[in-house]
């Protein structure tokens, strides 16, 4: 048998080697670079500034951005916050809960093919755009269909409401969208997560005879937490940053009861073109990002 | 001989060639050997099919110039591209046509980035032989032209009124409206029959107290147009506000004046947006808000359209924009559709106490408000106003609404180019739409309709809403929103470079 013969190695070919995978990541980097840091950075520089798309000249303004955010007429920003609080919870909670226990469920399920099928369906709506979902949901709320369709047919007109356009319903509709709240993705994780769990640890406690709830309290859950930290963490993070659904479904209202930071930096540099103001709060979002993060990683850290 | 007859023939024909060209380049006033792109951006169903015929037909005159129709979805998109456009001083990447109305104009004019269509009204329009002038009625042209000059030309008008749905009205024995005092009457009576919402009102709904505003203070008309004296006055476009007398009988008494947007703010600085006439425009409004739907303000148009279409109210205060599709919604009912009419705000019977008038004026104005953002160099301009005067005719135009028509898309309102007619049937839809005259907007500001920052929207939007549902009073919501009015007022007076002295000429920050 014939065996490949390496040629010898010559002293540049260390170097070479070497620079490879910096020049494959450099374009990432270079990408990363212009995209990510730049902005940010400029970002910063603008919340420096008085930049309004309507000004003829853009003046150093120091901490002025700042001191308005702190100030009286930053009240809404940090309002807002509230709000967003509210909807974080419920989100990385929901991220994490129902997920976890579907795949907890489906672990217990044990015929193969109707595991698979069950795993399939969870699977399947992840086909759908999330903007879809987003306008589906809409649908479901609006005054005339959905729900209250629902509810007149069973006789419960009493029940019905104008659900997003109501202060005392918005913002539990914002909270309840995506109801059963099982994301395709992170059951597709902690499915894999628990069924990544030795057999022989679950064989182990059986023999000792361990219940199911036993089985999951014991050597699932301890097992998963680093795939908890990580799903708590991205989804912390979604939340915190994103406001495309509240933007699609309620626009922050009524008044500003579904309002949250995001939606109203957005506003402020889209809609009044006030971009110095509006970096000064994207700066504040993504410290406040940066801290409830570190702690949020600190409280739920996994073994891995 | 012959050959002496050809060769002649052959000279008089490469002359003639060589004279054409020339013609020809003469005409064109940019260069026909060079390629280059138009691009227009228009809102999704403002006559979009019309507009790629007409960039099509133009391609086949003018196949050096690409025009590229890009259509936007929505407001908002439109919006952030304004904003995107104009958050560098580089405008290479934005569109050249577009609805000019969605930026801040006065800034853009100051700013030389759009064109002033004021250069070349009496110039002679290639595709007419006429001046350009000629195509349009004087009071349009006023439309669009400001201090600053004149930012688009007019193509049609839009306007806000009722959608009447006289089905239900005969069914709980009551007439259309001929006064505001009937108008409420029928809202009470259809509460009382358990129509919870007798008015549905899409966004353009607060519109109704602009309305109101008109007829409460257009009796100040004179106190707030740029006078002679004026910094700003400019007696090419103005010289209506010199000679201008306020006439409570002539509603179109002020139709040419120009309003000065700093004695607009000095008012409301002396004012505070706290009047006895303003707290009882304020006060008008609250004896018909219980009747609108909730947060209205926020409403999407399509689902205020479907609770129209499902019989929840008998009015719907909205824009002639809407009407076509309704049309259209009607029509695909079948039978389960009803009979429906346009009607402006009626009349007061009895004048409201210290207010200018009881007649009311809707809004009436310009509608596809199209203008030029000056994107390239003086070749590429040329290009632009040759499409734009392409389309601006009585021809252009007539087609541009028959493409829209046949393509099942709808005007946006009543035609504003002179020479071209709807048919009667689409006329009489848009009736209460068309008005003799119509509400100065600049009254509205005084009073604080929807006069906010955006931080601010949401606060304004919720007192707002509790006005409109009863919660509190309209003393009551005037004195919350105040904070609000005089912070934005703090912001336009600071962004505009007001010095609140009219004799001086301010440019913006």
């Amino acid at each position: 048998m014939q065996t490949k013969q390496w040629p010898k190695k010559r002293r540049y070919d260390g170097v070479r080697f070497s620079i490879y995978p910096y020049l494959f990541i450099a374009p990432t980097m270079i990408l990363i670079g212009i995209f990510s840091y730049y902005a940010f950075f400029k970002g910063l520089w603008n919340s420096l500034t008085d930049y309004r798309i309507t000004n003829r000249v853009t003046e150093f303004v120091g901490f002025e951005n700042y001191r308005t955010l702190f100030g009286p007429d930053g009240l809404v920003f940090w309002k807002s916050f509230g709000n967003q609080a509210i909807i974080t919870a419920f989100s990385v909670i929901n991220a994490i809960f129902w997920p976890l226990l579907t795949a907890e469920l489906l672990f217990f399920v044990r015929r193969k093919r109707i595991a698979n099928t069950i795993k399939s369906m969870f699977v399947m709506p992840m086909l759908v755009p999330g903007i879809v979902v987003t306008l589906i949901w809409r649908f479901l709320y609006n005054k005339s269909f959905g729900f209250n369709s629902l509810l007149n047919t069973l006789g419960l007109k009493m029940l019905t409401h104008d659900w997003m356009k109501e202060s005392s319903t918005a913002m539990f509709s914002v909270i309840f969208m995506g109801f059963p709240f099982v994301s395709g993705l992170n059951f597709l994780i902690f499915h894999s997560a628990v069924n990544n769990v030795g057999t022989e640890l679950y064989e182990a406690a059986v023999t000792d005879g361990a219940n199911s709830w036993q089985v999951v309290r014991h050597v699932h859950i301890p097992n998963v937490m680093g795939y908890v930290s990580v799903i708590a963490t991205l989804s912390l993070i979604g939340s915190l940053s994103g406001f495309g659904s509240i933007l699609a479904t309620t626009n922050g209202g009524p008044g500003n009861t579904t309002m949250v930071p995001a939606l109203l930096m957005y506003r402020i540099a889209f809609t009044d073109g006030r971009f110095g103001y509006a970096s000064a709060m994207a700066v504040v979002i993504m410290l406040i990002i940066l801290i409830l993060t570190a702690i949020q990683r600190k409280l739920v850290r996994g073994d891995d | 001989m012959k050959k002496f007859l050809a060769v002649l023939l052959s000279v008089v024909l490469l002359l003639g060639a060589f004279g054409v060209c020339a013609t020809a380049e003469e005409a064109a006033k940019w260069d026909t050997t060079k390629n280059d792109e138009i691009i227009l951006s228009v809102m999704n169903n403002y006559y979009t099919e019309g507009w790629y015929n007409a960039a099509k037909k133009y391609m086949e005159l003018h196949p050096e110039t690409t025009v590229t129709i890009d259509v936007i979805a929505n407001n908002d998109a439109l919006s952030q591209k304004f904003t995107t456009w104009f958050a560098s001083d580089d405008l290479s990447d934005a569109s050249d046509i577009t609805h000019i109305n969605f930026g801040n104009i006065r800034s853009m004019q100051e700013k030389g980035q759009c064109y002033d269509f004021s250069q070349i009204l009496d110039e002679i329009n290639p595709y007419t032989g006429k001046p350009v002038r000629d195509c349009f009625e004087e009071a349009d042209i006023k439309t669009y032209t400001n201090e600053n000059g004149m930012y688009a030309l007019p193509f049609d008008h839009v306007g806000v009124a009722m959608m009447v749905n006289t089905d239900m009205l005969a069914e709980h024995k009551l007439e259309v409206p001929t006064t505001m005092e009937e108008w409420l009457h029928c809202c009470e009576v259809l509460k009382v029959d358990g129509i919870d919402t007798p008015i549905l009102a899409t966004p353009e709904g607060t519109w109704f107290i602009a309305v109101l505003a008109d007829a409460a203070l257009r009796d100040l008309t004179a106190e707030l147009i740029v006078r002679p004296e004026d910094g700003a006055y400019d007696e090419a476009t103005m010289a209506a506000n010199a000679t201008f007398a306020y006439n409570p009988d002539d509603l179109t008494c002020d139709r040419d004046v120009v309003f000065s947007g700093e004695r607009i703010a000095m008012y409301e600085t002396d004012t505070q947006f706290d009047t006895p006439v303003i707290r009882s425009v304020w006060a008008e409004y609250a004896k018909y808000a219980p009747y609108f739907n909730a947060n209205y303000m926020d409403s999407s148009s399509t689902e205020v359209l479907t609770s129209f279409e499902m019989g929840e109210g008998a009015f719907l205060v909205s824009g002639s924009w809407n009407v076509g599709v309704l049309n259209k919604d009607m029509l695909d009912m079948g039978d389960s559709a009803f009979n429906w009419i346009t009607i402006a705000f009626p009349n007061y019977a009895a004048k409201p106490e210290g207010w200018a008038s009881e007649k009311l004026r809707s809004l009436y104005g310009g509608g596809n408000c199209m203008g030029i953002i000056l994107t390239g160099d003086e070749d590429h301009t040329a290009r632009v106003v040759d499409f734009y005067e392409f389309v601006y005719n009585p021809e252009g135009c007539a087609e541009m609404f028959e493409t829209t028509l046949n393509a099942g898309q709808f005007v946006q309102g009543p035609v504003g180019i002179k020479g071209v007619e709807l048919s009667k049937e689409i006329n009489d839809k848009l009736a209460g739409f068309i008005a003799e005259s119509s509400e100065k907007g600049d009254f509205s500001t005084l009073v604080g309709r929807e006069r906010y920052l955006s931080e601010d929207s949401g606060t304004y939007k919720g007192y707002f809403d509790q006005l409109t549902t009863g919660e509190i009073t309209s003393d009551e919501f005037l004195d919350s929103v105040r904070p609000i009015l005089l912070r934005r007022l703090a912001d336009d007076i600071e962004t505009s470079g007001y010095d609140l002295d009219p004799a001086t000429k301010d440019t913006m920050k």
